[in-house]
């Protein structure tokens, strides 16, 4: 992977977007089986909560250190390897030390390993960034993690026992509510509390108070969502392109805003007008200027990556192998491979116009009016909305639904 | 396919040294591991035979003669694990430990090991693994546990409408399997103390 110059993230950043963000429960929904299981009461679930932010914080440390040691294939065993160590160490240390907690988890603790944020992390986060931003973000992941299921352990426990961590808080004719403690009462609690937050959030941004700190991570349309090369991370065989987006990479670094004069190759230029295209987009619900600028190098990171995988992409409809596609493509019927191919095909002929449009200005590129750059640019957008579209297409029914929905990713 | 040897041998050094370092980590906790199961037993032990000063394992005890008595008295779904042997300060024997494993619970076996005095009273019982339904079954230990104290009978029996008379044994509301469970465990385990103690009484 490549190193991201000028990162976007902080450790503060990082933290900040674990516990409220991006909150694994609340907000990503992820990891919702032991979150479950575990939470009959408050001290369980923050038991549980500590155990997994410490191993997602090591495991983060060791899988950023080691992101550009572990070859593309076989990570996804290499990071379960990382991981797993790192559970069986902290089952072994709880059993040798706090065996009450030991007790009280019991399977839960092994089942870590599978747990979605663990490894959603090492592979959205800690395999491209460096180990300090990545030890913070799994800290921040698990001090998240860890006060979901210490509040919905504390209700279940309240309502379902009338204790609050083992100390009575009920008056004393209360009868418990036993559905809680069980799995259900798991789910109703999850539900009222994701809820309530939901609705803060939303009050918050009506008021118009700046909610940018707490807002919930997809609150913006997945277009601009600086996590969203999260989502396309190397499912293709990124490695025949190294050499290109490394180039490209630089290239971007060099010239900090993309200007079509650039004396760069056609393909960066091109590349260059798509980002223009994009930055020329109005920018929604957007009013803080740190968020803009997070946005552009996110755009411009993410069109690096979608030239590379628009490019396998093609080489892979050529050759007819579409298992190497998208997990996401594999549920299409044949109708729509077909129409997303006559999509792609379109761009890649729209591109080859413009590649020709711009020949045809011959070396003097200065010559290009500012009428003929708008053209361009027109064109360039509407060849990327199209792609995107197509692309959108071939998503799943509820993946089109997440650009309403916030808690989705 | 050179690639591919690449990649499998990274990910076997990577393998390599999680291994190490989990033996590694095996090594430092293993004492402490056995300690705290030490400590755990003779904690129960100790709960169950408050009067007791020490314990030792009873010398000739067979689990598998143990499984048959058992199922002599048409106890299946019991097994008793160990037995140890409760004295005084003064040496002087004063009654048994039996752990006993009872598979019937709701999920999962319940262990639990209770104290017999030589005559036949339950000095106390306490729940050494269980992993019943939580809120119902789990508070096997808080409910169930303190009702065999202190009681000398010959058999238990639970039920529904509350304990009338002392062989009664109130079952926890929505957990009468684990009830059972228990109230089954601690049946074997009296039958068993009765073996021990008349193989005892010959012996002198």
């Amino acid at each position: 992977m490549i190193k991201q110059k000028n990162s976007v993230y902080s450790p503060t950043e990082r933290l900040i977007n674990g516990v409220f963000k991006e909150n694994p429960i609340f907000v990503l929904v992820l990891g919702i089986c032991p979150t479950l299981a575990t939470t009959t009461s408050a001290v369980n679930g923050l038991g549980m909560g500590l155990t997994t932010a410490v191993v997602l914080a090591l495991s983060n440390v060791i899988i950023s250190l080691l992101r550009n040691v572990i070859p593309d294939k076989v990570r996804i065993p290499a990071f379960i390897v990382i991981i797993a160590s790192f559970v069986t160490m902290m089952e072994l240390i709880l059993q040798a030390y706090i065996p009450v907690l030991y007790n009280s988890l019991g399977i839960y603790i092994p089942l870590i390993v599978v747990n979605c944020i663990v490894l959603g992390r090492a592979e959205t986060f800690a395999s491209k960034e460096n180990a300090i931003l990545s030890f913070f973000d799994g800290l921040g992941m698990g001090i998240g993690f860890t006060i979901a299921l210490t509040i919905i352990g504390a209700f279940r426990e309240w309502l379902g026992a009338g204790k609050i961590f083992g100390f009575h808080a009920m008056p004393s004719n209360y009868v418990p509510v036993t559905i809680f403690v069980l799995a259900p009462g798991a789910f109703f609690v999850l539900a009222f509390l994701t809820a309530i937050q939901n609705k803060i959030k939303i009050l918050g941004t009506r008021n118009g108070k700046d909610m940018s700190k707490i807002g919930s991570g997809c609150n913006d349309d997945c277009l601009n969502c600086p996590d969203k090369n999260g989502c396309d991370h190397s499912f293709y065989d990124t490695s025949v392109n190294d050499k290109s987006e490394i180039k490209e990479d630089t290239n971007h670094i060099k010239n900090s805003l993309p200007v079509i004069e650039n004396n760069a190759s056609d393909d960066v230029k091109i590349e260059d007008n798509i980002n223009n295209a994009h930055q020329s987009k109005p920018e929604r619900k957007d009013n803080t200027g740190k968020k803009d600028d997070s946005k552009k190098s996110a755009v411009k990171k993410d069109t690096t990556k979608k030239k590379v995988v628009k490019d396998n992409v093609v080489k892979e409809y050529v050759e007819g192998d579409i298992a190497k596609e998208e997990p996401a493509m594999e549920g299409l019927v044949e109708g729509d491979i077909t129409k997303q191919d006559i999509a792609k095909d379109e761009i890649s002929k729209k591109v080859n116009i413009k590649k020709e449009a711009e020949q045809k200005a011959g070396s003097g590129r200065k010559k290009i009016t500012a009428k003929q750059q708008k053209e361009i640019k027109e064109d360039e957008k509407k060849a990327k909305e199209a792609e995107y579209r197509s692309e959108l297409d071939a998503y799943s029914s509820t993946d089109e639904d997440s650009e309403e929905s916030e808690g989705e990713k | 396919m050179k690639n591919m040897l690449k990649d499998a041998l990274i990910l076997m050094a990577i393998t390599l040294v999680a291994g190490a370092f989990l033996g590694l980590v095996h090594e430092i906790t293993k004492k402490p591991i056995t300690q705290q199961q030490e400590k755990a037993k003779t904690d129960a032990y100790a709960e169950v035979f408050k009067d007791a000063d020490h314990f030792t394992v009873m010398e000739g005890f067979d689990t598998d003669q143990a499984l048959s008595v058992l199922h002599e008295n048409n106890f299946d779904n019991e097994k008793i694990t160990e037995v140890m042997m409760a004295f005084d300060k003064n040496q002087q024997l004063l009654g048994y430990v039996i752990s006993v494993d009872s598979t019937e619970g709701y999920s999962g076996d319940i262990v639990f090991s209770m104290g017999v005095s030589l005559n036949g009273t339950i000095n106390g019982v306490s729940v050494l693994s269980i992993s019943e339904t939580a809120g119902l079954g789990m508070n096997a230990e808080e409910l169930l546990a303190p009702q065999f104290a202190g009681k000398n009978v010959d058999q238990f029996s639970y039920t529904k409408d509350g304990a009338t008379i002392e062989s009664q044994i109130d079952a926890i509301s929505g957990a009468t399997i684990t009830t059972k469970a228990v109230t089954e465990g601690v049946n074997a385990g009296l039958v068993y103390f009765r073996t021990l103690s008349t193989g005892g009484n010959e012996n002198d």
